[in-house]
């Protein structure tokens, strides 16, 4: 029975993957390099002789089927930014970076997310709710510049940026979460008021359950099945969605250095960065997909 | 009755579900805490920081001039800029110039890179033929162009033996120039010509460690001149967003926030940094313009060229836009002392909209197009304004992305550009030789002249610059400043009009 139909569940999504991947490479090149602007003029413009040479150290003087081929052979070889990396390298020394403030933020929305949605669906307060919807409506960068402003410099009790030790990876990932914190709570505290009122639950209060038991094991498995289907796209974005915050807290992580790959026009890299977000987002919808399977006994059926 | 029960069962669902959550509680008070923790001080460590990142150490292969005062504290170059402002001699002790002003030979010191092996005049020999060999990749080797058969070698013309660079001896260099050059000396205090191995440095400090995160820079115990190196660490960070630069700076946290290692202070700071009196600037050898293009209609009109650029109140720009004191430039070369004109240029205005026969409803749209930055954006408002009370004609702003302004003027696609020019040397001609042909890179309106290309060859420079004022292709604006802010425990830093900061002599509490 289980593996069986656990393959048959995860091959076409698979093969729609890589499809979707191929696609996205294809794109992302041609829209590469119809973006105005090369890699090599800079402050000063070059001459003419050694823009060609440059050109044809990196391939850039092949058409474009002969570009691809080049960057697939050389395995997206040396970043054209850094001359004395490869694109895997740069990605090496800064993915765990942005991975680490991801995580803690998908940490922190998810747990302060839950039990905003669970305590407003119970306690209706007009305070919290005007909050969540500030919080959702105003854009991240201007919530971490105030944030910064406000708990770094003038009051001095977070740091106002950089990266080492724990302590820098608060504010950061905090600002990062208030966004998809505040989805989860008005999402989650919808959905719970909608379950909280359906007959099964009237039934299990007259079995004599607590309301602690009813919300673990009745209410929340209920509510949580469609909040989480509909922020799942958000979880991925957390990782890869990063570069303003890591801008304003001055981070080096991969969102930045994509961000500058795009503006310094260094083609490798942007091809490269852009196949591993899409390969770490496909990974990270197909798992979602696997915990839905697992959770929904409905969607084992088929 | 029922009323009391719902009371009750809320007060048992509070307890209930924040009892067990007392514990996240606690949790995030307890990190809440350690947050609150500060970084110790580091004795005796410059703390720096750069808004364009260090992509490499070897300054041959990078394109970008930011982070230029970072070579010259790794790797030292035949001459440098001194204490008090003037070239001195690094690595060489003495050269001798021919008298046809073609071939130099210069006389090295005994020095030593960091691991212990001499450096010798065959390494600064094999450094330049590296550049200009045409597989290697050297985004700026066309300045050393200046050596004869340099560009013939780039092009693969000449083979590399041809080159006017040669190592007669171990301590002995002999360049030959493709023509005379009196600011050659100048320009070998540019980090593209200063001798570099791998993973070894020649300069005052050396790398030590590097990651995204930091980069660590320590004395370097080789250097010839380690006796009066008081640094004994610095640490370099890259950090895009000048308003956290400055916050950083603000806590104690860096030890300098702005030029040069960074574009500028945020705009809006300037003036209360004035106030406080901590604001410090250094002219440099910088000019800020805006480029005509002299091919499209009407702008082949210097008269409507000159009105436009005499209406233009640069001295107030400078004291309430850009704020950083800079002087409002009336001649290209920065050194250059031009009066103002005294030309009406409503006057002017009126006439050249006669001999176009327009009219001020007629005159099609201006567009000032420029990068992104705010700096550009607010001086362009400006300027905006001002023609359009003055003149009535219709002005736009166009913002892009730096590549796509860099490209558009480079094909010609744009009616006046914002530009910006650094001068390596005090030499006139690296400013002027931009007008000197029309197929320069930078000169985008492909603007060229007979009087001012005769001016030039006779290296009458300011005769050549005079003329330009005359013809205006383009406006000059300002001559920019250096403005930063450094902290009070560094003293003895040099800043310098042409190269940047050195902090080689400097000291840190």
């Amino acid at each position: 029975m289980g593996i069986y139909r656990i393959i048959a569940f995860l091959f076409p999504r698979l093969v729609s993957g890589f499809l979707s991947l191929a696609v996205i490479v294809t794109v992302t090149f041609f829209l590469m390099r119809l973006i105005p602007g090369d890699p090599f003029q800079q402050e000063m413009s070059l001459s003419q002789e050694v823009l060609i040479s440059l050109k044809k150290q990196h391939g850039l003087h092949l058409s474009a089927s002969d570009y691809i081929h080049y960057l697939f052979r050389e395995g997206f070889g040396r970043s054209i930014h850094y001359p004395d990396l490869t694109v895997w390298s740069v990605i090496q020394e800064r993915f765990p970076i942005s991975l680490q403030i991801g995580t803690q933020a998908l940490f922190f929305a998810i747990c302060t997310g839950t039990i905003l949605g669970i305590f407003l669906a119970y306690r209706p307060s007009l305070l919290l709710n005007s909050l969540l919807l500030i919080a959702v409506s105003i854009p991240s960068f201007l919530q971490a510049a105030l944030l910064q402003y406000e708990f770094s410099v003038r009051l001095g009790w977070f740091p106002i940026g950089l990266w080492g030790q724990f302590h820098h990876t608060l504010l950061p990932s905090f600002c990062l979460a208030i966004v998809p914190a505040a989805f989860i709570a008005r999402l989650l505290k919808g959905n719970l008021k909608t379950v909280l009122k359906q007959d099964y639950m009237k039934l299990a209060r007259a079995k004599g359950l607590s309301e602690w038991t009813l919300l673990y094991r009745h209410a929340l498995p209920n509510a949580l099945y469609p909040t989480l289907a509909y922020i799942s796209p958000m979880i991925p974005a957390l990782f890869t969605g990063s570069f303003i915050i890591e801008k304003i807290f001055a981070i080096p992580g991969l969102g930045r250095s994509f961000l500058n790959a795009i503006l310094q026009r260094d083609y490798p890299l942007i091809l490269g960065e852009t196949l591993f977000y899409s390969l770490f987002f496909l990974a990270a919808t197909l798992i979602m997909d696997l915990i839905f399977y697992w959770l929904n006994p409905e969607m084992r059926k088929g | 009755m029922r009323i009391r029960s719902k009371l009750t069962c809320f007060k048992r669902l509070w307890l209930n579900i924040f009892h067990g959550e007392m514990h996240f509680i606690y949790l995030i008070l307890f990190i809440f805490l350690i947050g609150c923790s500060s970084t110790p001080l580091p004795p005796h460590t410059l703390r720096l920081s750069t808004s364009a990142e260090v992509t490499t150490l070897d300054p041959r292969k990078t394109p970008y001039t930011q982070a230029s005062p970072i070579y010259t504290m790794l790797y030292e170059g035949l001459f440098r800029w001194g204490q008090s402002g003037l070239l001195e001699p690094a690595l060489c002790e003495k050269w001798e110039i021919s008298p046809d002003g073609k071939t130099y030979r210069f006389f090295l010191r005994k020095t030593r890179w960091s691991d212990g092996s001499s450096l010798t005049a065959s390494d600064i020999e094999k450094s330049w033929k590296w550049m200009l060999d045409p597989l290697s990749e050297a985004p700026q080797a066309h300045h050393l162009f200046i050596l004869k058969n340099g560009r013939l070698a780039k092009e693969g013309k000449a083979s590399l033996s041809e080159v006017g660079v040669q190592a007669k001896d171990d301590l002995l260099l002999e360049v030959v120039l493709e023509s005379p050059s009196p600011y050659f000396c100048e320009l070998l205090t540019y980090y593209c010509f200063f001798p570099v191995k791998q993973n070894v440095f020649s300069g005052p400090f050396l790398a030590t460690s590097r990651s995204p995160r930091l980069l660590i820079l320590e004395k370097n115990p080789s250097y010839w001149e380690a006796n009066r190196v008081n640094i004994p660490c610095i640490e370099i960070r890259w950090i895009s967003d000048s308003l956290t630069e400055l916050y950083l700076f603000q806590k104690g946290e860096l030890d300098w926030a702005g030029a040069p290692l960074s574009p500028s202070l945020p705009l809006d700071a300037i003036d209360s940094l004035k106030k406080e009196g901590k604001l410090c600037t250094k002219e440099a050898l910088t000019l800020y313009y805006y480029a005509f293009n002299t091919k499209q209609f009407p702008y082949h009109s210097a008269k409507l060229r000159r009105a436009l650029a005499l209406a233009i109140p640069k001295e107030e720009i400078a004291e309430h836009v850009t704020q950083g004191g800079e002087r409002a430039a009336y001649a290209f070369f920065p050194l250059h002392k031009i009066l103002k004109s005294t030309e009406d240029p409503d006057q002017l205005f009126e006439e050249a909209l006669c001999e176009l026969r327009l009219t001020t409803s007629s005159f099609p749209p201006l567009v000032i197009s420029y990068n992104s930055q705010e700096q550009h954006h607010k001086i362009a408002q400006v300027i905006q304004e001002i023609w359009k009370c003055r003149f009535g004609i219709p002005v736009m702003l166009e913002n892009k992305g730096w590549k796509c302004h860099q490209h558009d003027i480079q094909q010609g696609h744009f009616t006046l550009a914002r530009q910006l020019w650094k001068g390596m040397t005090h030499d006139p001609a690296s400013f002027l030789e931009i007008f000197s042909t029309p197929e320069h890179p930078q000169n985008g309106g492909k603007w060229s002249h007979p009087l001012f290309q005769r001016a030039f060859e006779k290296r009458d420079f300011f005769e050549a610059d005079s003329i330009l004022q005359k013809e205006m292709p383009v406006i000059p604006l300002f001559v920019m400043n250096y403005t930063y802010v450094k902290s009070a425990r560094l003293k003895g830093e040099v800043v310098n009009d042409v190269g940047g900061v050195d902090f080689r002599w400097a000291s840190i509490e």
